[in-house]
């Protein structure tokens, strides 16, 4: 034989598979429906509209001067994308077991290059839709650009962190797929997606903050909006280290279990 | 030169057991050799193939080796559905780093070795079975690797295009070699210098490969009357080509019955 190219170093390895992943995956969602493009800016829309509406017969809507579209594409987008990264990482594993007979394919490479895809066209459409309202005359403030940057990441491995966990309960209790499907609709009305948490009564406060998402919603809306009321009760301490705990966990759960999730 | 050092590998069963295809096994293989894997169904042939190509990883112990070894010739991982067979083969292409010449380069090989026409840049799932077999090998036989798994791969497609990735599998198998997981005893030894039998929880290594196939079909209980001819199919690669068209000839043909039979074997 010839002789040999130099060996790729694991780095090289891991980034040329996962880039090959994120294009893939790409064009798998897109590429088979004729408006796989349209649809990802038609999610949220469809939100921002039916929640419009719905808070249209609500007789205390004052905002603190706040667009109510705008108030909830900020919350929408950032909901979305995490329920996306969380449950897209979760049959990562599943959806990609042909993929595992190349050696360099590993199920880690799966999580990143899904989590990368959901970051980036949520980060796309919000730009996208937020171009769009202003456009259309609505106030869009973007106080301050470097906190958002920061809490889009924070929810990112939030939604890492929380899928990986995900991937391997769900190896072993397959039929639990469905019910986690479900439960992220009752977590879309306890994150404070389509209210602000300063409307939410004393009594039931404290156990709304046992959600983090709540705090990183909270906070990317007083990062965002500059006469946002932020809840003194919303920790960035909490947020971080529930982040911390997702990810070590789901890192250590799925370097445990990696060969019994790739056991045929 | 591809070592195996104390490796063992089990399974567990439904009811908790645990099962060892092998324990601690040490082997050494010498440069260029053709290996070729046999035992009965169940036995862990395919398991040690995969654990010997990467994909798969032992309880213990490690495979040492500086070659660069394929993914299972013929497998269909790459593609998907939804995409068509170039982004397949694109995708390939970019897990293994290459440039973007390299990746044309291979695009075009695998273009012309699979004849599929058109449908090369149609989703995957309008593919007939033959197509997509086509487009697999094709792939498998693109890249340069310095050892080819091959898992019960007989010939696919119709006559002429078995002839024709039967002669490139020859040609490859004179520059690189080639780990062969069979049933087909002629076609082991036809093809490989040394196998390994895996039967009951131990893997022998037999440098003499009639010794080892004879060892084999004792344990398969197959009388000693279907000893194959050493270089059966050796000799006449020449007088199959010419052949060519839909008079493939009776060695095509029994060679389809072969790999069909196998591919049974393998499914139970």
């Amino acid at each position: 034989m010839a002789s040999n190219p130099p060996l790729r170093s694991p780095w090289q390895i891991q980034k040329s598979v996962v880039f090959a992943l994120f294009l893939r995956e790409l064009k798998t969602r897109f590429g088979s429906y004729k408006f796989g493009y349209f649809w990802l800016l038609l999610e949220p829309m469809a939100h921002v509209v039916v929640m419009s509406l719905i808070f249209s017969f609500v007789p205390d809507r004052s905002l603190f001067g706040i667009d109510f579209p705008v108030f909830i594409v900020t919350g929408i987008v950032p909901f979305l994308m995490f329920k996306n990264i969380a449950l897209r990482v979760m049959d990562g594993v599943e959806a990609n077991r042909a993929l595992f007979a190349y050696r360099q394919i590993k199920p880690m490479d799966t999580f990143t290059a899904r989590t990368l895809l959901d970051a980036f066209l949520a980060v796309a459409v919000s730009a996208l839709i937020l171009i769009g309202m202003a456009w259309f005359g609505l106030d869009v403030p973007f106080r301050d650009p470097f906190s958002l940057i920061f809490l889009m990441a924070i929810l990112v491995l939030m939604g890492l962190g929380l899928g990986m966990i995900l991937c391997v309960m769900t190896h072993y209790l397959p039929e639990a797929r469905t019910l986690v499907r479900i439960a992220f609709l009752p977590l879309y009305f306890m994150s404070g997606v389509i209210f602000p948490i300063a409307k939410v009564p004393q009594e039931y406060l404290p156990i709304l903050l046992w959600n983090p998402l709540v705090h990183v919603i909270e906070l990317m809306r007083g990062a965002f909006f500059n006469q946002y009321h932020v809840v003194a009760e919303i920790s960035p301490l909490f947020m971080v280290m529930t982040t911390l705990a997702l990810l070590f966990f789901g890192l250590a759960w799925y370097r445990n279990k990696r060969r019994e999730l790739l056991a045929i | 030169m591809i070592e195996l050092q104390n490796l063992t590998k089990s399974y567990r069963l439904s009811n908790g057991e645990r099962r060892y295809i092998f324990r601690d096994l040490n082997f050494c293989f010498p440069e260029g050799t053709n290996i070729g894997l046999i035992g009965r169904n169940g036995a862990g042939k395919s398991t040690l193939m995969r654990l010997i190509g990467g994909i798969d990883t032992p309880d213990r112990g490690r495979i040492v080796t500086d070659k660069r070894i394929s993914w299972p010739v013929g497998l269909s991982g790459g593609l998907q559905g939804s995409l068509t067979g170039r982004d397949g083969v694109k995708f390939v292409c970019r897990i293994y780093g290459m440039t973007r010449d390299e990746m044309l380069e291979k695009v075009r090989f695998v273009q012309d070795f699979a004849e599929i026409g058109d449908y090369f840049d149609q989703p995957v799932k309008s593919y007939s079975a033959g197509m997509r077999a086509r487009l697999n090998f094709g792939l498998s036989w693109a890249f340069d690797f310095d050892y080819y798994l091959m898992d019960e791969v007989g010939a696919v497609g119709d006559a002429r295009f078995k002839q024709k990735s039967r002669q490139l599998m020859d040609e490859r198998i004179g520059q690189s070699n080639v780990i062969l997981v069979s049933h087909a005893m002629p076609e082991i030894a036809r093809l490989c210098n040394v196998v390994v039998l895996v039967n009951d929880g131990q893997a022998i290594l037999y440098e003499d490969v009639d010794e080892g196939i004879r060892a084999y079909q004792e344990t398969a209980g197959v009388p000693q009357a279907k000893r194959p001819q050493p270089g059966m199919g050796n000799a006449p690669k020449s007088s199959i080509v010419p052949g060519t068209g839909g008079q493939a000839g009776p060695i095509a043909g029994k060679h389809q019955e072969r790999a069909t039979q196998s591919r049974q074997d393998t499914q139970i």
